[in-house]
């Protein structure tokens, strides 16, 4: 079976890094992509080197991007007829909530805040990963 | 005359009515006086020639037998009229034949008097004694009459009374009637003393009459202005025509905007109330309106415009602020609670128990961090969330939330009473968030009492002034400290004896202040706290 591939769309190499740690120390096993703006997320979907990215099976997606932002990263995906089902998680700090409801109309498939407490961080990539690479079965593609 | 112009109105009319009465009941009084005096005098003359002519019948016989005592006895009944004074009965050749005289007046005359005369009081009579046509003697007779001065003075009683009498009805007669004749004076003086501009337009939309205020704010005199189309005065006299036939069609117009354009080109906005008025038979005669200069009224409002967009922008960056705040402000915090985890985690052996209890301090002070700009997040929200009002079951509210609370902390006993059917109206959202608070607080303070007791429920100091409350036996606190109660981010506990960070109260406080009522907390050290709460309908 071939490792899952999980992409990160990040620019706060903090974040960056925890994140890796939290998924590393939760032993879940998976490629993470990572991509620091909004373009570069939209390049990995739609760019040059789009055919050969493989796809992921869950795109952990923070809102607050510089270039493009997360959400518009989010419609692009929902627009195109080759990624529209693609699984993707907005893990964000904000719980501004015209976010929510923004995120949820351009169909994110869940949100979650970011806790500061690195425990409860843990804790939410644990489940993140177990869900999204264990428990979830994948469109056909 | 000028003395009688300056008088008021209503003096004017009392003075004239006043005038009219006496003048007419002394003609009168002259006439009747004049009149009786006349009648009573030819009266009194036909019933003495009567009387006289009555003796003289009845002397014929004394006369011609010669009978003096007869025709004595026959004068005697005339002392029965105490008016009659003499009499006297005269023989052919004009000696007395017989006489009757009342006590102290004079005897009547020797000569025989003829015909009738009435001098000093006195009337006199005389008539012939005919028998077989041949004169054989004559009666005499004197009788007392009122004198004219006497009749006049007890006339004039009557007269004096009949004015006191007249005056007594036609004064009040006339206080009544001055309003009715005078109103049309006093609406003209109503309509001059407005400062606002009044006009009256007849049903062809002329107007017929305008006040000073009209002038003033059209730079038209009352002259030229009366008798023209009352339409021309206006920026947009179509609309203004609309106005007058909405007042005839409805009876009244409220509230109208239109502009008045001066002759010197300044445009007034006003507001027009007009309505029409009719005659007695319901016929409507024309409309009066009143005119308000709400050009003050306009400069405010644009005024309050610019002041709302001013706060919509300022609400924006206040907006932007709390976004950046959650994201921009969490971040950080976050790196340094997951590196210090990691370098506990990962260094563990070269960090000593003084430098892994840095760590732990670092990390539980960034989470409190974390925790203060959530707090502080929820505080703006509160301020911003849009309300709504809809009848709220408190009871069964701070019911739900105990039954939450013991769930999530079942090592406690505390015992609750809620007052039923407690409802209030207000926005559920924010209703639930200050009884999460209010019960959280009192959950919270009454941790360290073995019988902890918790109350919900309503005071009423009167019909309009009730108060909400919850009370609890828990730590309570220092009166001295109350004003610090509400303040967020204030604390009256340290964090190690009940944690928190002190935004509770500061929301519970918002919550209430935005439905429009009023909060306020009495507490005892050691005996409990109680929270009192107003909402208004």
């Amino acid at each position: 079976m071939d490792e899952k591939v999980i992409l990160l769309i990040e620019d706060n190499p903090d974040d960056e890094l925890l994140t890796l740690r939290a998924l590393k120390n939760n032993n879940i096993n998976a490629q993470v992509k990572v991509a620091r703006d909004g373009q570069e997320a939209i390049d990995y979907f739609f760019g040059a080197e789009a055919s050969v990215n493989p796809t992921p099976a869950v795109v952990l997606l923070d809102l607050k991007l510089p270039k493009v932002s997360g959400l518009e990263v989010l419609k692009r995906i929902r627009a195109d007829e080759k990624t529209e089902m693609q699984p993707v998680v907005i893990l964000t700090s904000s719980i501004e909530e015209q976010d929510l409801i923004t995120g949820y109309q351009l169909g994110a498939n869940s949100y979650i805040r970011k806790p500061v407490d690195f425990g409860q961080f843990m804790e939410a990539v644990r489940q993140l990963g177990l869900y999204w690479l264990v428990m979830n079965e994948l469109p056909p593609s | 005359m000028r003395a009688l112009t300056d008088l008021r109105i209503r003096t004017k009319l009392s003075i004239i009515i006043g005038l009219t009465c006496l003048i007419a009941l002394l003609m009168a009084f002259v006439v009747i006086v004049g009149y009786d005096n006349y009648t009573y005098q030819t009266q009194k003359q036909k019933e003495l020639s009567a009387q006289a002519e009555i003796l003289a019948s009845g002397m014929i016989a004394p006369l011609e037998f010669d009978d003096h005592e007869a025709a004595t006895e026959y004068l005697k009944p005339l002392s029965t009229n105490p008016q009659i004074l003499s009499a006297a009965v005269y023989a052919a050749e004009g000696a007395i034949f017989a006489s009757y005289s009342k006590s102290n007046s004079p005897p009547a005359p020797n000569a025989i008097p003829t015909g009738i005369k009435i001098h000093n009081g006195l009337l006199s009579v005389s008539a012939p004694v005919i028998q077989n046509r041949n004169v054989v003697g004559s009666v005499y007779v004197q009788e007392s009459i009122e004198p004219l001065t006497q009749r006049i003075v007890r006339y004039g009683g009557v007269f004096i009374m009949a004015i006191i009498i007249s005056l007594f009805i036609t004064l009040p007669i006339a206080l009544r009637l001055h309003y009715a004749i005078a109103n049309p004076v006093y609406a003209r003086s109503l309509i001059e003393a407005s400062l606002d501009p009044f006009i009256t337009i007849n049903p062809q939309g002329i107007i017929t009459d305008v006040n000073s205020a009209t002038s003033q704010v059209t730079g038209v005199s009352r002259e030229k202005l009366i008798g023209t189309d009352f339409s021309t005065y206006f920026t947009e006299p179509d609309k203004a025509r609309d106005s007058y036939r909405q007042v005839f069609n409805e009876g009244s117009v409220t509230d109208f905007p239109l502009t008045i354009r001066h002759t010197d080109g300044v445009m007034v906005d006003v507001l027009y109330n007009a309505s029409v008025y009719k005659d007695e038979h319901g016929k409507v005669l024309g409309v009066f309106a009143a005119a308000r200069d709400v050009t003050a009224q306009k400069t405010a409002e644009r005024e309050i415009h610019k002041r709302t967009a001013e706060l919509q922008v300022a609400n924006k960056e206040l907006e932007a602020f709390s976004y950046s705040v959650s994201h921009d402000l969490r971040a950080p915090l976050r790196a340094i609670d997951g590196f210090s985890q990691a370098l506990l985690e990962d260094c563990a052996g070269q960090l000593d128990q003084q430098g892994r209890g840095y760590l732990d301090r670092v990390r539980a002070a960034s989470q409190r961090m974390g925790i203060l700009i959530d707090d502080m997040l929820e505080l703006a929200r509160i301020s911003r969330i849009e309300m709504q009002h809809t009848l709220l079951d408190l009871s069964t509210m701070a019911n739900d939330i105990l039954l939450e609370l013991a769930r999530n902390d079942d090592q406690r006993k505390v015992e609750w009473h809620i007052q039923p059917e407690l409802y209030i109206k207000g926005d559920p959202r924010l209703i639930r968030v200050m009884m999460d608070n209010l019960l959280g607080n009192a959950w919270k303070y009454t941790s360290k009492q073995s019988m902890a007791r918790i109350e919900v429920g309503k005071s009423v100091h009167h019909e309009s002034d009730i108060e909400y409350f919850v009370k609890d036996n828990g730590a309570g606190f220092d009166m001295a400290y109350s004003e610090k109660l509400f303040g967020a981010f204030q604390r009256l506990h340290a964090v190690t004896e009940f944690p928190g960070t002190g935004v509770g109260l500061a929301i519970v406080q918002r919550i209430i202040h935005r439905h429009g009522g009023e909060v306020r907390g009495e507490g005892v050290p050691g005996q409990g706290a109680a929270f009192y709460f107003s909402l208004p309908d």
